[in-house]
C-alpha cells in the first residue's frame, strides 16, 4: 500500500472539514451535508480496493 | 512532474477566479442597479421639466457615469432621432437587448427595466411619474437584498472556489 494515499485521505478531511465549516457559518447546512457526503464518497472510492485486498486475505488466513 | 504542477496551478487558479466571480458579482450587479437608479431621477426630472424622451435619454447619457447604462440611453436617444416609426418600447429592448451581455443584472432585474419601455414617451406625465416611482422602489429593495447577500456569501464563495480547487487536484493527483 502506498502512503500517499494515508496522506490523501488526510488532506481531504482536512479540506472538506473547512468547507464544512465555512458552508454552516453562511446558513448552507444542506451544502455543508453534501459536501460532507461527497468527501465520504471519494475516499471511499479510493479505499474500496484496499478493503477488498483485506478480506480476500483474511479468508486466505482462515482458510474461509 | 513539471507538467502535474502546472496543471495543479491551472485549477486551483481557475476555480479560484470563479469563486471570486460569484463572490463579487453581487457588487458589480449592485453598482449596475445604482446607476439605473440615477437614470431614474434624471428621466424623472426631465419629465417634470417637460423635456422630451429624446432630450432626457441625451441627459441621462452624458450624466450617469456607468459607460454601459450611458451607452444604452445613448442608443435609445439616436434610434429616437432617427424617426423610422419603431415603437419607443421595442427601441428600449432593443437597446437593453444590445448592451445585456455587459452588464451585471440578473433576469429579473431585465424583465423590470425591459418593462420601463411601456411607460417611456407616454402621454400621461403623471403615470409615468408613477411607474418611474415603482421602479426605483424595485431597485431600492433589490439594492438592500444585495448588501444582506454580498456581506453573507462573499467570503463563503472565495473559499469555496479556492478550496474546491484544491480538493480536486488532491482527488487527480
Amino acid at each position: 500500500m502506498e502512503i500517499t494515499i494515508v496522506f490523501q485521505i488526510a488532506a481531504v478531511g482536512i479540506l472538506v472539514a473547512v468547507l464544512n465549516q465555512v458552508l454552516i457559518r453562511a446558513g448552507r447546512e444542506e451544502q455543508a451535508m453534501m459536501t460532507t457526503l461527497a468527501g465520504l464518497v471519494v475516499v471511499l472510492f479510493w479505499i474500496i480496493q484496499y478493503i477488498s485486498n483485506l478480506f480476500e486475505t483474511v479468508q486466505t488466513l482462515f482458510r474461509l | 512532474m513539471a507538467l502535474k504542477i502546472l496543471g495543479s496551478i491551472l485549477i486551483i487558479a481557475s476555480s479560484g477566479l470563479a469563486g471570486l466571480y460569484f463572490a463579487y458579482k453581487p457588487y458589480y450587479r449592485k453598482s449596475d442597479l445604482n446607476s439605473f437608479f440615477i437614470a431614474l431621477e434624471i428621466l424623472e426630472n426631465e419629465i417634470n421639466n417637460y423635456s422630451s424622451l429624446i432630450e432626457a435619454s441625451f441627459q441621462i447619457s452624458q450624466k450617469v457615469s456607468d459607460k454601459n447604462i450611458s451607452e444604452i440611453f445613448l442608443y435609445l436617444c439616436e434610434k429616437l432621432k432617427e424617426k423610422n416609426g419603431e415603437e419607443t418600447e421595442k427601441i428600449w429592448t432593443d437597446s437593453i437587448n444590445k448592451y445585456k451581455s455587459s452588464l451585471y443584472l440578473n433576469q429579473e432585474d431585465y424583465d423590470t427595466i425591459a418593462g420601463m419601455g411601456k411607460i417611456l414617451n407616454s402621454f400621461d406625465r403623471e403615470i409615468e411619474i408613477k411607474n418611474i416611482a415603482v421602479l426605483k422602489r424595485y431597485i431600492l429593495t433589490s439594492i438592500d437584498e444585495i448588501n444582506i447577500e454580498y456581506t453573507k456569501n462573499r467570503r463563503m464563495f472565495q473559499s469555496i472556489g479556492f478550496l474546491g480547487g484544491l480538493i480536486i487536484v488532491i482527488a487527480l493527483i
